[in-house]
Order: C-alpha cells, then sequence, then structure tokens
C-alpha cells in the first residue's frame, strides 16, 4: 500500500465502507450453530445474516502536518476507522492509500506477557513497535528511565495498577517517532501527574512525527493536541474544520440528539 | 530499514515463542520436565498395555508406537494449545498492531521445541535399543519433520480463527482427538485395518501428517517414506490454502469478535 506521496498527502482513505454481521456481538458456541441447523437447516444455509454499518462512505485525507482529532460518540465507527486507518482491517469497499509507516496504539494498559517483569515487557513490546530489524537499547533505556517505574521495572507486570501500565506504555510508544501516529484514548489509563509529564513528551512526539491521528473523550486535550478535528456521525464525517468549532458543533449535536429521548 | 510482511510475522512470533516459554518455565520449572513426563508415561502405558496386555504381535512394536504416539501428541497439544491463542491474547491484539497469527506460530513453534526434546529423550534410545537398530532412513526423519509441522500449524490456524466465533472449538476438539485416537493407525499398524474400513484412513489427516515421520524410524526399505510424504505436503498445502482462505475471509471481523 505504500507509495510515493503525490503532494504531502500522508493516508488517503476514499469511499470507506465497513459492515459487520449483528450476530458477531453475540457470541455464540459450535453447538449454538449446531442446533440451529438442525433446527431450521433451510435458514442455517440461506438466510443472509443482518448486517451492521460501521463506515458508509467515509472519505478522508491526512496530510503532512496534521494532528486530526476524531471526535464521535461511541459506535460512531471511531475505532474501526482507525483500524482501517493503520491496516489492521481492510474496508468491504473503498481504498486506503499510505505514503508512509502507519503506527496506531489503542489500549496503553496491556503487556505483551503478564508474567514477564515490566523491562522485558518493554523490551518486546519495543520489538512490537519498531518495524526494523534491531529495536535501538538506549532508546528504551531512556523511555523506561523516563516512567518512573524504578523498582517497579522488575517486578511481574502482572501485579501493575492500570496507571502505572500506562506509564510504561506510553513512554516507549514517546520515545520513537513514526510518520503517521494513531492513538486511540490512550490517555485515559494514565494518572493524573503522569498525564501532564507524559502530556509534554508526546507534544514533542506529535511535533517530530508527520501526523497524528487522536481519538478521545477529552474536549481539553483535543483542543490542546489537534489542530483539526472531524467529527463521525453514524460512520460518517458530518462535520471537518478547526478544533474549537469542531467541539461546539459535537456537543451541540449530541445535546440535541440526547435532547430527543 | 523496513521489513516484510513475512518477516515481521516471523520475528514476532520467535520473540513471542521465547517469552511465553521464559514466562512460563520461570513459574515452575517443573512445568518443563512436566511437559516430557506427559509422552513418557503415555508411552510407557501403552507400551505395556498393548504389547504386554493386548499382546499385539508385531516386530519392533515400541518403535513402532514411539513413531506414531510423539508425533501424535505433537499435533493434538500444538492444535489445542494453538486453539485458544487469539481468545486468550484478545487484549494483546486489540491494543496494537500485531501480526495476529503470530501467536499461532508460537503456539506450533513452542509445542515443536517440546517435540523436538521429546524425539531426543525418548525416540533416540528407542531407536537405539531397538532390534532394527540403525537404519540410512532415519537420516531423513528431519525432512518429515516439515509436513507434519505444516499440517499442525495449518489446522491450528484453521482452529484459532474459527474459535474466536465459536468458543466452545477447543471442547468440541477435545472430543474429536478422543475419537480420532482409535480411528488412527498409531498403536495399531494399517494393515490391521480390514479393506472395506481403509477409507478411513485414506481421509485420516492425522495418519498422514504423522506417517513419513513413524516411515522413516519404523522401515527399513529405502525411501519407503517418501512417497508418504508427497501426499502429506500435498494435504498440508491444501490445508494451508483453506486456512489462508477463511483467515482472509474473516480477518475484518476478528476484532469484533474478539
Amino acid at each position: 500500500m505504500n507509495s510515493s506521496s503525490p503532494s504531502n498527502i500522508l493516508l488517503e482513505a476514499k469511499n470507506l465502507h465497513l459492515e459487520y454481521p449483528v450476530r458477531l456481538y453475540a457470541h455464540a458456541g459450535l453447538r449454538d450453530s449446531f442446533i440451529a441447523a438442525v433446527k431450521n437447516p433451510w435458514d442455517f444455509v440461506m438466510k443472509s445474516p443482518d448486517m451492521l454499518p460501521v463506515l458508509r462512505g467515509l472519505n478522508l485525507t491526512l496530510h503532512k502536518g496534521d494532528r486530526l482529532g476524531i471526535l464521535g460518540v461511541n459506535g460512531a465507527g471511531k475505532t474501526s476507522l482507525c483500524r482501517i486507518l493503520c491496516g489492521m482491517i481492510k474496508p468491504q469497499i473503498g481504498t486506503l492509500t499510505a505514503y508512509g509507516s502507519v503506527e496506531a496504539i489503542f489500549d496503553v494498559s496491556t503487556g505483551v506477557m503478564p508474567e514477564l517483569t515490566g523491562r522485558e515487557n518493554a523490551y518486546l513490546l519495543a520489538r512490537l513497535f519498531y518495524d526494523t530489524r534491531e529495536v535501538p537499547k538506549e532508546q528504551v533505556e531512556e523511555a523506561l528511565s523516563f516512567s518512573e517505574l524504578g523498582p517497579f521495572l522488575n517486578m511481574p507486570y502482572k501485579t501493575y495498577s492500570r496507571g502505572m501500565q500506562a506509564r510504561l506504555v506510553l513512554s516507549l510508544i514517546s520515545a520513537k517517532t513514526s510518520q503517521v501516529l494513531i492513538l486511540d484514548e490512550v490517555f485515559d489509563g494514565a494518572d493524573v501527574f503522569f498525564r501532564e509529564k507524559i502530556a509534554a513528551r508526546m507534544m514533542k512526539k506529535i511535533e517530530n512525527s508527520d501526523a497524528v491521528v487522536f481519538v478521545s473523550h477529552g474536549p481539553e486535550q483535543m483542543l490542546q493536541l489537534c489542530n483539526r478535528v472531524v467529527v463521525l456521525s453514524l460512520g460518517e464525517i458530518v462535520f471537518d474544520g478547526p478544533p474549537r468549532e469542531a467541539l461546539d458543533y459535537y456537543l451541540k449535536s449530541s445535546s440535541s440528539m440526547f435532547g430527543k429521548h | 530499514m523496513q521489513i516484510s510482511e513475512w518477516e515481521l510475522w516471523w520475528r514476532q512470533t520467535l520473540d513471542f515463542t521465547v517469552a511465553s516459554m521464559k514466562s512460563r518455565y520461570r513459574k515452575t520449572l517443573a512445568g518443563f520436565a512436566w511437559v516430557l513426563l506427559n509422552p513418557i508415561i503415555m508411552f510407557g502405558v501403552q507400551a505395556v498395555v498393548f504389547k504386554k496386555f493386548l499382546r499385539l504381535d508385531m516386530p519392533d512394536y515400541y518403535l513402532f508406537l514411539v513413531g506414531g504416539l510423539i508425533p501424535w501428541i505433537f499435533m493434538t497439544q500444538t492444535i489445542q494449545m494453538g486453539t485458544s491463542s487469539l481468545v486468550v491474547n484478545a487484549a494483546l491484539l486489540r491494543s496494537f498492531r500485531v501480526h495476529p497469527l503470530m501467536l499461532v506460530g508460537a503456539s506450533v513453534l513452542d509445542n515443536f521445541v517440546n517435540f523436538m526434546s521429546t524425539l531426543i529423550i525418548i525416540v533416540i534410545p528407542v531407536v537405539l535399543f531397538s532390534d532394527k537398530g540403525f537404519s540410512w532412513n532415519l537420516l531423513w526423519t528431519p525432512v518429515t519433520l516439515l509436513p507434519l509441522a505444516l499440517i499442525a500449524f495449518s489446522i491450528t490456524m484453521l482452529m484459532a480463527v474459527v474459535n474466536v466465533f465459536y468458543r466452545d472449538t477447543n471442547f468440541v476438539l477435545s472430543f474429536i482427538f478422543s475419537v480420532f485416537f482409535f480411528l488412527t493407525p498409531i498403536f495399531y499398524p494399517i494393515e490391521f485395518v480390514p479393506d472395506s474400513y481403509r477409507w478411513l484412513i485414506d481421509f485420516n489427516i492425522f495418519f498422514h501428517a504423522i506417517a513419513p515421520f513413524r516411515s522413516t524410524i519404523y522401515t527399513t526399505e529405502a525411501f519407503a517414506w517418501f512417497p508418504l510424504w508427497l501426499k502429506a505436503m500435498g494435504w498440508g498445502i491444501g490445508l494451508l490454502l483453506l486456512a489462508t482462505y477463511y483467515w482472509r475471509k474473516r480477518h475484518n471481523e476478528l476484532f469484533i469478535a474478539l
């Protein structure tokens, strides 16, 4: 998917459509399927599943220098859009063209091996984050000291609180520069003090990245970090513009939406 | 320097395998002893029951049994461990862009290391102490590990994805394994199966996976393993294509169902 950029475009998504079968949301077993097949074989084979549309013809272009925020109520398709942008999933219709490397983080309180120590997990994560053959040891060590976890680094990761886990992962992510960086609600786990400290460091990383896509529920962070915000509603972009206006639009539209109830 | 998707998958598989072995055996060193003890006990019990109690009459029975039982244990353990790998690591898959199939690769590799250890501890001594002794066919044993690992990987990949959508897959699999243990010529030779029942064996993927390995260990006839190897590779490639098709088809839905 990587190709040379026509101008200063980093990511170009055209006419993205994505839908999922509704039954995915209810976990069934082989036994249930067997019973359904025996009960009503015709329906089981022939009936097409009910589909839930997630994205409906969405277009988005990410330029160099964009710090794009994505706002939207739960279920608006924010995470699915991010997963498409980083190549984790493919849209059923539409195309995505990436003119550079894309990295994405969706949760910061996840370790690779909870039984292993924080330090061991950090090196493992670094190996997952870095697309290159060698993981730069100095960068990982620098991130570890930045995390201020000290003696905890030699304790099993599973003994960490959510805040500590977030510290470790966020310190690691921010140690590295990337062309396009996608952060899906990653600040929500870190404790308050560290949030300020890490925010400063993330700002530096964001400045060094060519573009950042940012999903958050915190309006302040949106205003602080973004220079462009899109509002997503029912799988479509309904607003694309400066952060302040986008936030006003989002608050107004979501309050009118909830006002109907 | 950027690396290809394949290389990324392989590197993540290696990293994850090393980490999971480290994590498991740190908790209990006896864990590794158990991994070896399990096939030793299985082999010992079956050797006594089938040779001494049931008096299966065939030359070098222990050699025959070890050649079928050890790869069978490798296959079933790999598939059962790997089937849950995507679901167990759901948080990791949802959080970072890692190659989901590296979890499947790591399950296979992890069990393959155990298999190699068992090979050294059980299979080699049984081969050396058998009446047949050394045969040139033994030198081809490493080649027969390829279709065995390929089939184990393909089934594991398929089942791991199925398990994301149908969470009782492993439960069903353990039932299937207990049935197939008797349907597969592991502790009895295929010659014992009447012609009218041979079709059961022809479509038994486990038999095809094990047959070339056992042939290099048990048969002294030169290159008797080769046609079996070709057949096993055919099954392996076919299964891999099927698993890949299913993976591509359901890959998008993975993150919703996980």
